[in-house]
């Protein structure tokens, strides 16, 4: 980067904003996907919105690509910039500028953490819905880049049914609202097209979240069964039964055990190959009926044993069981690999015994824990990156397994994103045809691509060469 | 008046549309034109291609609860194929029998399911379009949580036909509620809680309907219970007195308690008191958003693009 252009930003944001060093980059080279890495030329901190708008100006006269990043929780390479780009940090970014009661929904910087919003809201009676699993880390701005989604997502929908309107900052410094805090469905809808778009349609300054109402009550049940293959049948009857469970979410012995034994033990049933967590929420009365019927269809399945979280506590206990399995996971092995796949839930039985196959054929050691009730699945491989064969094994089990989600009906990716780490399998998912009027889509708002520059779209030849993968590459 | 195409077969529209018809002609696309007044009242298009002819129920997957359709099927066409499944699409409309499901999603109205399933365009998963040089296009996908590539699907809903025709939908699908009842109320104790499945109270009437649906009843002694025929009648009221609506959501709160002040209606029911007038007064400004034409001139390179002369 020119000494003109890091000066220019340095007289906006300070000099102590501007991140240049090794020491201060390292930390940026990857988000929680580390299958990839770039290290940026150098990492922007600005403190308000204006400095944001006011960088992105210098950066686009300069012709610098540039990505915004929120707390790096991101799962599939998506905030990374190719070498000579700038990551703009919006940590600092972090205040609730407005609270509207009685219409339910506040107004948020893009760097206020998911998990805090619902916090400073609690006497309200009122919370943010979307529930990402890294809810006490990742952003609010980057759960709009990435439409995240969460165990409660189940019932209360994505990110993108939770997002009223956004200021952004186009590649250009222009900056524009989409959407409105009444959410008019019969207006154009730039605010549905921005929200997953992966940072490279704008980057959202200012957001309106739709606040709900918290549940009057709440009870989670748990379903011990043999195997995973019982846990998913249930799942699918419990969907086909006509009950509409908040969350209805599957982890397998290993995550139990893994759980079990850090910080985040839940008191899960270890001795079962798999558990079925279903909550339902609502009026006492409707909870109890609801539970009861829930309870009939999990015995149907000749479970090991059915459990019942009726207190506050209990819940709270398995839901941060549930929510660290991640985390604990990740603790056991230098690197890891969480995919993200989707199947209709009709076909949840066979996506597990079809990933069960690959365990037993490649020999990695595979948990799964995710969102049985959406057909979400998220297979966890354990490895170790300095083992080139290893890590080149792990990716291409994750690609037979995204390619059997997209035969049986379903999709690349539920929540994770595309980022770097699907882009070379999008052209499978779509025709030529739609591909190429997305990317004519995107150029409409990012002409030069310089935003997070293909993101969200397989990049152009060579590009790829420009990230750094671990294991070398994958697409065989 | 505009010359009426109705192609029976996609493959019809897409020969129509490759032969250069856009070129020649300003072709805005519709369903079975129940609201085309509404959402363009200034246009003057010369050609109206309807897709109301391609009309069949492609697949119901009853376990995950989605299903796939041709955009001229109707809402109540495939709410009656549903029932047997106990199943239902969550949206509800005054144009059930008459509209199309292409029509209702790409100009929703006020849908009486939102406090249940969320608004009209959150139901609808994936769809096939025709750009108007004749490319197929299919976006979104069948299952219920998706994201991957960019949300072209919201994008092209909110056009109102003016980026791409529909011709297939993939949706998903509510379980039927086993019990439904409507309940009056005065106003100021309205409405809704989280069993109260369907609420509206227009805004108008000193009383306050409550449609409960769901696995019970709403325990309130307050409420007077409606008979069969008077809640049919209301539900068609409400839903055509918003029919002429831009539509915002109304927020209803959820009583803590079930005392009766424990029940406000709160939120933005101003805006329901706005409908759009012959002349076009009330249609949101986005639609004549400079990126609408951009974005019509990135559907097809080649510069064909659907009413050519947009006059909203």
């Amino acid at each position: 980067m020119q000494t003109s252009t890091l000066s220019a930003l340095r007289a906006i944001i300070g000099e102590s904003r501007v991140l240049t060093s090794e020491r201060d980059i390292a930390l940026f080279r990857s988000d929680a996907l580390t299958l990839f890495s770039c290290k940026p030329s150098a990492v922007l901190e600005p403190g308000s919105r204006k400095e944001v708008v006011a960088c992105v100006q210098v950066l686009h006269a300069a012709g610098i690509p540039f990505t915004a990043r929120g707390a790096g929780t991101g799962l599939s390479a998506g905030a990374l910039v190719p070498e000579g780009g700038v990551l703009i940090s919006l940590l600092r970014l972090n205040e609730i500028l407005e609270f509207n009661e009685d219409a339910r929904f506040a107004v948020v910087e893009p760097g206020v953490i998911n998990a805090e919003l619902s916090q400073m809201l609690a006497d309200s009676g009122l919370y943010y819905a979307p529930d990402p699993s890294s809810q006490l880390e990742c952003t609010l701005g980057g759960n709009l880049a990435e439409n995240a989604g969460g165990p409660h997502c189940c019932l209360h929908g994505m990110t993108a049914q939770h997002i009223l309107f956004a200021e952004v900052v186009l590649a250009d410094g222009t900056v524009e609202t989409w959407g409105s805090p009444t959410a008019a469905e019969d207006d154009f809808d730039l605010r549905g097209f921005l929200i997953g778009s992966e940072g490279s349609l704008a980057i959202a300054l200012r957001i309106g979240v739709r606040l709900t109402p918290l549940p009057e009550t709440a009870q989670t049940l748990l379903g011990a069964y043999p195997t995973m293959i019982e846990a998913c049948a249930t799942t699918a009857d419990i969907v086909a039964s006509g009950i509409q469970p908040v969350a209805m979410e599957t982890m397998d012995q290993r995550t139990m055990q893994v759980v079990e034994n850090s910080i985040y033990a839940a008191g899960l049933p270890v001795e079962a190959g798999a558990v079925l967590i279903v909550e339902v929420e609502g009026t006492p009365q409707q909870v109890e009926q609801e539970a009861a019927e829930v309870e009939a269809i999990l015995n149907r399945h000749e479970p090991l044993r059915v459990e019942h979280a009726r207190t506050v506590e209990h819940r709270a206990a398995i839901w941060a069981g549930r929510k660290g399995a991640g985390r604990a996971i990740r603790a056991l092995s230098p690197d890891s690999y969480v995919m993200d796949g989707v199947v209709p839930r009709s076909r949840l039985v066979e996506i597990m015994k079809f990933v069960a196959e690959i365990e037993s054929e490649t020999g990695l050691e595979i948990a799964n824990f995710f969102h049985a009730g959406d057909g979400n699945i998220h297979p966890h491989f354990c490895y170790d990156a300095s083992d080139k064969e290893l890590t080149v094994k792990v990716e291409r089990a994750g690609i037979r397994i995204l390619r059997k989600c997209l035969e049986l009906g379903g999709s690349l990716s539920g929540e994770h994103g595309i980022g770097l780490e699907k882009e070379a399998l999008l052209h499978e998912q779509f025709t030529p045809e739609t591909l190429a009027l997305m990317d004519r889509l995107r150029r409409v708002f990012n002409p030069k691509d310089l935003l997070n520059p293909g993101r969200g779209l397989p990049l152009g030849k060579g590009c790829a060469e420009a990230f750094h993968r671990h294991g070398g590459h994958s697409n065989a | 008046m505009p010359e009426l195409i109705s192609p029976n077969r996609v493959n019809e529209l897409v020969d129509y549309l490759k032969a250069g018809a856009a070129d020649k002609h300003s072709i805005l696309p519709c369903g079975n034109q129940t609201r085309l007044t509404r959402h363009f009242p200034k246009a003057t298009p010369e050609v109206l291609i309807s897709t109301a002819k391609m009309a069949s129920i492609h697949w119901i997957d009853a376990i995950d609860q989605t299903c796939e359709v041709d955009a001229g099927v109707s809402l109540h066409q495939l709410n009656e194929a549903l029932r047997p499944h106990g199943l239902c699409l969550g949206v509800d409309s005054p144009h059930s029998k008459t509209g199309t499901l292409g029509g209702l999603f790409m100009s929703p109205d006020l849908t009486l399911l939102h406090g249940a399933c969320g608004g009209t365009r959150e139901q609808v998963l994936g769809a096939t379009w025709v750009l108007a040089d004749g490319t197929i296009i299919k976006t979104g996908g069948r299952v219920v949580k998706n994201v991957a590539g960019y949300d072209v699907t919201r994008l092209f809903l909110g056009s109102r036909g003016r980026l791409a025709i529909c011709t297939t939908l993939s949706l998903r699908l509510r379980p039927l509620p086993r019990l439904t009842k409507w309940w009056t109320t005065s106003l100021k104790k309205s409405l809704a809680a989280p069993c109260v499945r369907m609420a509206f109270s227009p805004a108008a009437d000193s009383r306050a309907w409550v449609q409960t649906a769901g696995l019970e009843q709403a325990p309130h002694s307050s409420f007077q219970l409606a008979d069969p025929q008077e809640a049919e009648q209301i539900r068609l009221r409400t839903l055509e007195q918003f029919a002429g609506t831009p539509f915002r959501h109304a927020h209803l709160s959820a009583p803590t308690e079930w005392q009766d002040d424990a029940w406000e209606l709160t939120g933005h029911q101003q805006c329901l008191q706005k409908p759009i007038d012959a002349e076009g007064q009330g249609i949101p400004h986005r639609m004549e958003s400079r990126w609408l034409d951009e974005l019509s001139a990135a559907c097809c390179p080649t510069g064909l693009r659907f009413l050519k002369r947009p006059a909203l």
